[in-house]
């Protein structure tokens, strides 16, 4: 299996609650690393933080993009379901959501040897507490995907930059990474940021 | 969070897309969320995507784990809660 069969099969096995293709796709000893929380180790323990999301059975995760870097896959989603118990201590709302995450996957030996993800449970919770806050995720324009690897470390030196200027508050200085109409998705339920200099009062406040 | 500093994990890029996979650090010192100053310590990880044309950013799906630095600050107003175990 490729590196990037690897990563759709295992969001097709989450999707389908395949535990027999999830062990496939995944080392044995494989540490999961959800959230801002601890690693979880092997693939006992990540069967029981699926099972955490039972709340939501019909959960379907789309991989939205995908990119693949030597041992590393980076992979974009949307979720989409239906609330059917209790989650977090909310009561069942029966309310549909949809939420953006996102992963990168380091393969090993032909099997997912380590998982990092982040989905947007701040927007899921919002959608559950006021279920009309749902919205549509934006869907992203088209783009022209080069394959000219020295564009790709420029693109890669040039998102790190902007995360430098950041950290260093030089936010006059955006302009030398973001595009004057850059588009910043901030989640399901929130607006896009739509603009440089938006997105620079928005950073400065 | 006058203080917040992003480190960069991980970098992952092809085509036209890069991945940053990030930890921030800070204190929670001004309002955020409604919530006043608490001067806790938050820490949360995110993996943004970003789109470049030209050299430059036009599209980042931002995705931090707002949630969490949430929980952290939420609770920061009443007594401490227990760690989850």
């Amino acid at each position: 299996m490729t590196h990037e069969q690897l990563v759709r099969r295992r969001v097709e096995a989450i999707n389908t609650g395949d535990f027999e293709a999830l062990g496939e796709v995944l080392a044995p000893d494989v540490i999961t690393h959800y959230g801002s929380g601890e690693a979880v180790h092997g693939l006992d323990a990540l069967a029981g933080l699926l099972a955490g999301f039972g709340a939501f059975r019909d959960l379907v995760v789309t991989v939205d993009d995908l990119a693949v870097d030597g041992d590393r896959v980076g992979a974009r989603y949307t979720s989409r379901g239906r609330q059917q118990a209790e989650f977090l201590g909310i009561p069942n709302t029966g309310a549909s959501v949809e939420f953006g995450g996102a992963g990168i996957h380091r393969i090993e030996d032909g099997r997912i040897a380590e998982v990092w993800t982040v989905d947007d449970w701040a927007s899921l919770t919002r959608q559950l507490r006021t279920p009309h806050a749902a919205a549509p995720v934006s869907t992203p324009s088209p783009i022209v995907r080069s394959t000219d690897p020295e564009v790709v470390v420029a693109n890669k030196r040039t998102a790190s930059h902007w995360v430098d200027l950041a950290n260093a508050r030089a936010f006059d200085r955006l302009g030398e990474d973001w595009a004057q109409d850059a588009r910043v998705v901030q989640g399901g339920d929130v607006d896009d940021v739509v603009g440089l200099d938006a997105l620079v009062t928005l950073l400065e406040t | 969070m006058s203080d917040l500093v992003i480190d960069v994990e991980d970098v992952v890029g092809a085509g036209n897309i890069v991945f940053l996979r990030t930890s921030s650090h800070g204190t929670h010192t001004g309002e955020l969320f409604g919530i006043p100053g608490s001067g806790r310590a938050v820490s949360y990880s995110g993996i943004a995507t970003y789109y470049l044309e030209d050299g430059k950013i036009t599209h980042e799906w931002f995705n931090d784990d707002l949630f969490a630095l949430m929980q952290t600050i939420s609770a920061a107003g009443d007594t401490p809660l227990p760690r989850a175990s």
